[in-house]
């Protein structure tokens, strides 16, 4: 069944149906005109026949004639065979004395030229005395493989030239042989060409699932190679091999996630095993039970922690439906965010600056919040002893700017690059040690640019770090 | 034995510390690679075990330092399990990998290992006339006679085992068997031989005037 479902099949079989259609109605539209000439020259020479028999018959009728021929009688005419030597048309005059001897209907046979004449029917009543014979209605008809000129004068007269198609039907037949072979053979060579054609035209699609095809059994790295290819499937396959190179990027980007998220977990997962295996080897206190216990509990909320942070980035990653979009007055986001981070530290002061009349944006303002929140609260952890951190909100023709500034120790230069990588945390025990998942700014770049913005941070060892935040005004989906 | 632990983790390195001090080693520690290389080039110990993912100075680089002036045995303890990361850290020198969360007996056993192999030793049993030690049971006996050592006792025999027919400095043996918080005067550790030799019998340890002790000829 599936065969004939590949467009190869059906390629094929239209083809070889519009070859078979074309070469049937030309050949046969050859034969037709062929018969025709054909039949054509019998009729001139029947014609021509007639013309030289006319002279030699119509005095007769004028002679009286035969007796009359009764149109209206059911029975055939009498027919009148003659012999060889009384052949009327190899003789005229013979014919003529026959016609005349025997009354009323001759028909008559040369066998050399394949002729046959009949001539009959003249009514009594009928007064021919001037020998016009008109040719009125001249009428061709095939009989039993005889082609035949019947001529009627009134019902005065009527002559039937024949002639038998034996020869006519013997050529038709060698030309219907030959239009078969030459038919034949043009489908032939168009089965194979076109078998050829489908073939290599088809052949980079083969190809192109071939690759696909290793690519899915996890050859990752093969490419579709087509160089030769017609242009439509070259740039079918660019934009395959685009996907597949998409594809790639993100399955690997997905691996290392799982590296990266499962070698986090072995860290907890050790302590924990470790402090009980430690625990039960012997009888101890409880004070000592204690202590292992609290262990424990914090390697769980650590678990805990980076679980609901993984789970978070991955639900939220380029993933826009999670949102819940509303056109926004950020100052006011801003605003709440100030107000609910003030409450964090008493020795980082927060200053922060709105824009009168800025236009609403279409955001998800909680997760602009959180994003705040989580850039405030950085900048709190990241400067136990306390800074200065300012909020000031911009705007172009395009965005909406935020900027979220700290004055505290800044980020080191080779750290700058990395912050924004999922578990990469600057400093990695106090960040363990407080708590942190190393997702957070993961996170917060995750919420950004699923919002159609960008993030980016600059940073002075010494002189504090400055998160900038992009925001689209009017992002693609509104328009 | 004295081993060091270069670990960031907090809640691991005192689990660690526990578990290994309970088996009777002495253990010192360090919480970054700094602190770690700095107290490893300053001791000789018998196993360092080393993580990799530290602040400071990642545990690569520790272990590259480390190697350019010793050889001091290196377990690498890391939860990063990749084939690469272990040829890595065998290729730089570390003796042994195991990747967390890992066994602690498992950690126990390459720990004897390593150690027995830095002896040169190839049983877990150290013997000599008469006198047993297995390492792997930290059972002692003489002449089949079950002896019951303290853990301090037990690591002065074993070290004096581990390095029969040679004479052990003093000061090696406070290396080895005391950590650096324990501030022990000098004649404790006669205290603990003379202990050992009591409790063993015979002359198996052996004193030598102003070089040190020794078990063998």
């Amino acid at each position: 069944m599936n065969k004939y479902r590949s467009i190869r099949w059906q390629l094929m079989a239209w083809q070889r149906f519009l070859l078979a259609a074309v070469l049937i109605t030309l050949l046969s539209l050859h034969y037709h005109l062929r018969r025709k000439s054909e039949i054509a020259e019998v009729d001139a020479s029947l014609q021509s026949a007639l013309m030289s028999v006319m002279p030699a018959v119509a005095p007769m009728m004028g002679r009286g004639g035969p007796p009359p021929y009764e149109p209206n009688s059911n029975a055939p005419p009498p027919r009148y065979e003659p012999d060889e030597e009384n052949n009327p048309l190899i003789i005229a005059e013979t014919y003529l004395e026959e016609i005349e001897s025997n009354g009323y209907y001759v028909t008559s046979w040369d066998t050399e030229k394949g002729l046959m004449l009949s001539v009959g029917a003249v009514p009594a009543s009928a007064s021919l005395g001037n020998y016009e014979l008109i040719v009125e209605t001249p009428h061709f008809l095939t009989l039993n493989g005889n082609r035949e000129l019947v001529v009627t004068h009134n019902t005065d007269l009527i002559i039937v030239i024949g002639r038998p198609l034996t020869d006519v039907n013997l050529a038709l037949k060698k030309t219907r042989y030959q239009l078969l072979l030459v038919g034949s053979l043009v489908f032939l060579i168009g089965h194979i060409g076109g078998g050829i054609i489908i073939r290599r035209t088809l052949q980079p699609i083969r190809e192109i699932s071939q690759t696909a095809e290793e690519i899915a059994r996890g050859d990752h790295s093969r490419r579709i190679e087509l160089a030769a290819a017609p242009e439509e499937l070259a740039s079918l396959a660019q934009t395959l091999n685009n996907s597949f190179n998409h594809l790639d990027s993100a399955l690997e980007a997905q691996i290392r996630f799982s590296a990266d998220a499962s070698h986090e977990l072995r860290t907890p997962i050790a302590v924990i095993m470790a402090q009980t295996q430690a625990a039960l080897k012997r009888d101890r206190s409880t004070e000592e039970y204690k202590t292992i216990l609290q262990a424990c509990l914090r390697a769980g909320i650590r678990m805990r922690t980076m679980a609901d942070s993984l789970l978070e980035l991955t639900r939220i990653s380029g993933n826009g439906s999670v949102l819940n979009m509303a056109l926004t007055n950020l100052s006011e986001v801003i605003s709440s965010a100030v107000e609910e981070a003030t409450q964090l530290s008493e020795n980082h002061p927060l200053s922060f600056q709105t824009l009168e009349n800025s236009r609403p944006v279409q955001i998800d303002p909680e997760r602009i919040h959180q994003v705040l929140m989580n850039l405030i609260s950085n900048a709190v952890k990241h400067n136990p002893d306390g800074c200065t951190i300012r909020i000031s909100q911009k705007e172009t023709a395009e965005w909406a700017i935020l900027e979220i500034a700290d004055e505290g120790t800044g980020i080191p230069v080779d750290a700058l690059p990395h912050i924004f990588e999922r578990f990469y945390r600057v400093d990695e025990s106090r960040s363990r040690e407080s708590g942190g998942s190393g997702l957070g700014l993961s996170i917060v770049k995750s919420i950004i640019e699923t919002h159609g913005g960008t993030i980016e941070a600059a940073s002075i060892p010494g002189q504090g770090t400055t998160f900038t935040i992009q925001l689209p005004l009017n992002p693609a989906s509104d328009r | 034995m004295r081993l060091l632990i270069v670990e960031d983790e907090a809640d691991l390195r005192v689990a660690l510390t526990m578990s290994l001090e309970e088996d009777g080693y002495v253990i010192d520690s360090a919480e970054d690679g700094e602190e770690g290389l700095y107290k490893a080039m300053n001791w000789d110990y018998d196993v360092i075990i080393l993580d990799i993912m530290m602040p400071k100075m990642d545990g690569w680089d520790v272990l590259a330092e480390l190697r350019k002036e010793k050889n001091t045995p290196v377990l690498i303890l890391t939860a990063r399990g990749a084939i690469d990361d272990r040829v890595k850290g065998l290729d730089l020198g570390s003796d042994d990998f195991l990747v967390k969360p890992f066994d602690m007996a498992e950690l126990s056993a390459r720990l004897r290992a390593l150690i027995r192999r830095a002896a040169g030793k190839t049983s877990t049993v150290l013997t000599y006339r008469g006198l047993q030690l297995d390492t792997a049971k930290k059972t002692v006996s003489v002449d089949a006679i079950a002896v019951q050592l303290t853990a301090l006792e037990y690591a002065l025999v074993q070290f004096l085992l581990m390095h029969q027919d040679t004479v052990v400095s003093r000061t090696d043996l406070y290396e080895h068997l005391f950590n650096e918080d324990d501030d022990s005067l000098s004649n404790v550790l006669d205290v603990h031989v003379c202990n050992a030799r009591r409790k063993l019998g015979g002359t198996y340890i052996k004193t030598r005037r102003g070089l040190g002790y020794t078990i063998g000829d």
